[in-house]
């Protein structure tokens, strides 16, 4: 490692950084998991679940919304972690940069 | 490039288009040649040429060429990625397995869609931070840079290869049948064609042929969708009802069926997800952008134009059932639909919007396989030139000139490869093939990935030994499989009875590259794994990567 990557590696915004985003990750990376695998396990094991009409006498089946839900999840699940970097994280990176460059100038 | 020697290569391909046009008309008489789908066709070649000639004029160096100059926003390369899902056989493919399996068909599209939210969450911006041209280059950032990359680009060349055969089977088949060229024709044409992108406009033609082209895509269904749903008065709950009536697989049409039936069998479809985040070509186009920030947007952008897509064409899926049931032009007098299984879309865009938009549909099915093979290509010839002849064979010291002649000379060799192979496999049903490129990058491009990213222990042994092996296991299985071994080889009972083999050999991979690395006691694995301190601040901040995209 050189100088500046000691510096960012010793600075606790960097490490709260890291902390905090993996956190973010790993709660959206679960959810997208716990989606698709819990609709293809109730698909198997349920699937009559997925026969129940919308409402009493209707044609269309619970399993269509669903189906769709699932299919746009992702789509939220990536749109809030892009807001929340956005937020967060890319002002938190350039400080982190900036405290590792301004001491190596001194 | 001279514009006289694009211009004289544009005249021979309309020139051979006329011509074949005009022999597959003078043997069948009875056919009338769509004079719009024809036109349709040639405006977007032409078109696709121009973009070609305008970007060959800006390409200066390697990063013009491998990245596009890194100059593609968020949005156009959300676009490119959305535009490298949305296949022909992800319109044409998912609205036939909508038509004739129905619910099916949307499970299946969901894999595709999944598998962006995991790209995003696991390596969109740390493989914009570690690397340049290639997902190898990510691999090889601390390791022994020969072992590892010689293994991971002849991976990717694999796994690409795979596909393309995949791709321009399908593409000749179609071009077939929607203009009545014979098939030796049409795939050489779509060979010609994505040479001509790929050697003269790289990835930045690549790139806007994508762009272009995921646009009309989308435009296209959204029409096809609105004038569709307009027949029933917008109102889902009147379709599905007709839907129910007229297929004859009744109610059980809008249910799960046949592809989720034992836990083993739908674990190892659920895990594809992560195939569809290891396909090289697509993992190349997180170095087309600025920044990590940009890499995250475009991701944010073909998931939403993915998701769009894939629900979309289960609408025209569904809406072909009810439209085309009581058509019988669309029928052999067996009674089944003309031009088989992939054919449904075509049939449902004739049927409502006559020859023009069935012209417009037709040539927008073929710049998307255009489309998809030229970034099929770049990315094969990116492994052979990047990869395996300037920082293999030249220890990363190659001039510059020698090195994008190298990545024109692969293109060429591919693009006639690709029309070889599609030949000789032209009466072969080739469905698996897709799945199973995808399958291979799930069981080692995506472990290999998230070893080097995330794991310090990696160390070269590892990621070679283990890599190795669990691509030979892959490999063996899918051959076992029963797509191969029965429908193939023609073998009465499959060896390996499951259709996808990651439920075993992902774990497989990530045990053998964890095995091979901890019992690992090399000099040289101690400094690699020293180095995972470096890349990691690397990865999660972009320092280092900023002045490197700076300095070209």
């Amino acid at each position: 490692m050189n100088k500046t990557e000691e510096r960012i590696w010793s600075n606790p915004k960097f490490q709260n950084l890291v902390r905090s985003r993996n956190r973010f990750l790993s709660l959206l990376f679960a959810l997208t998991l716990i989606s698709f695998f819990g609709f293809a396990f109730i698909a198997i094991f349920a699937p009559a679940i997925f026969g129940i009409p919308l409402w009493q006498g209707a044609a269309t089946p619970v399993g269509v919304p669903f189906g769709v839900i699932v299919m746009t999840l992702p789509c939220l699940l990536t749109g809030i972690y892009m807001i929340g970097a956005n937020l967060r994280f890319d002002s938190q990176i350039e400080e982190i940069l900036r405290d590792a460059e301004s001491v190596s100038e001194e | 490039m001279p514009i006289s020697r694009c211009s004289a290569v544009f005249v021979t391909v309309v020139l051979t288009c006329y011509s074949s046009l005009a022999f597959a008309q003078g043997q069948t008489q009875t056919t009338t040649v769509n004079v719009a789908a024809i036109s349709m066709f040639l405006l977007v070649i032409a078109s696709t040429l121009v973009i070609t000639w305008w970007a060959a004029r800006r390409i200066r160096n390697r990063t013009d060429y491998y990245a596009a100059g890194g100059n593609i926003s968020g949005l156009q390369n959300g676009l490119a990625i959305a535009g490298d899902y949305m296949s022909a056989g992800g319109f044409l493919g998912m609205s036939g397995l909508v038509y004739f399996s129905g619910y099916d068909g949307l499970i299946f599209c969901m894999t595709s869609v999944l598998g962006m939210p995991i790209i995003l969450f696991m390596f969109a911006e740390k493989l914009r931070n570690l690397g340049e041209y290639t997902f190898v280059d990510v691999v090889s950032f601390r390791l022994s840079d020969s072992p590892v990359r010689v293994f991971a680009s002849c991976c990717s060349l694999v796994v690409v290869v795979i596909y393309l055969v995949g791709q321009t089977v399908g593409a000749g088949k179609l071009i077939e049948l929607l203009f009545e060229i014979p098939y030796v024709y049409s795939v050489s044409l779509v060979g010609l064609l994505m040479g001509i992108y790929v050697v003269f406009g790289g990835m930045l033609a690549t790139t806007w042929v994508q762009i272009i082209k995921a646009m009309l895509i989308l435009l296209g269904v959204t029409y096809m969708v609105l004038v569709l749903l307009a027949l029933f008065d917008f109102n889902f709950e009147t379709l599905f009802t007709q839907v129910v009536e007229v297929h004859k697989a009744g109610k059980s049409v809008l249910l799960p069926g046949g592809y989720l039936t034992d836990p083993v069998s739908t674990i190892s479809f659920c895990l594809l997800i992560f195939g569809v985040a290891g396909l090289p070509h697509v993992l190349m186009r997180f170095f087309t952008v600025a920044d990590a920030q940009e890499a995250r947007k475009s991701m944010f952008y073909a998931t939403c134009f993915i998701s769009y897509f894939y629900l979309l064409t289960f609408v025209v899926g569904v809406g072909a059932i009810v439209v085309l049931a009581d058509q019988a032009i669309y029928f052999d007098e067996a009674g089944k639909i003309i031009g088989g299984v992939n054919m449904p879309a075509i049939h449902l865009a004739h049927a409502l919007g006559g020859d023009y938009f069935l012209g417009f549909i037709s040539a927008v099915a073929f710049a998307t396989i255009l489309a998809v093979v030229a970034g099929l290509t770049i990315s094969a010839a990116s492994a052979v030139s990047h990869d395996l002849y300037a920082n293999v064979i030249c220890k990363g010291k190659p001039s510059e000139k020698t090195e994008l002649l190298i990545s024109r000379a692969t293109v060429i060799a591919v693009g006639v490869l690709a029309v070889i192979l599609g030949i000789v496999f032209q009466y072969e049903n080739i469905a698996f093939l897709n799945a199973f490129a995808i399958c291979i990058a799930a069981s080692t491009n995506f472990p290999l990935l998230v070893m080097a990213i995330y794991w310090q222990g990696l160390t070269t042994r590892g990621a070679v030994n283990g890599g190795i092996i669990s691509f030979a296991v892959t490999l063996c299985l899918l051959v076992m499989s029963p797509a191969v071994w029965v429908n193939v080889l023609g073998y009465e009972q499959a060896l390996f009875p499951y259709r996808f083999p990651t439920v075993f050999t992902l774990p497989l991979a990530f045990f053998l590259i964890w095995w091979f690395s901890i019992t690992d006691k090399s000099a040289r694995a101690d400094s690699e794994r020293s180095a995972y301190k470096s890349q990691f601040i690397r990865a999660e901040t972009g320092l280092g990567a900023q002045t490197q995209t700076a300095s070209h």
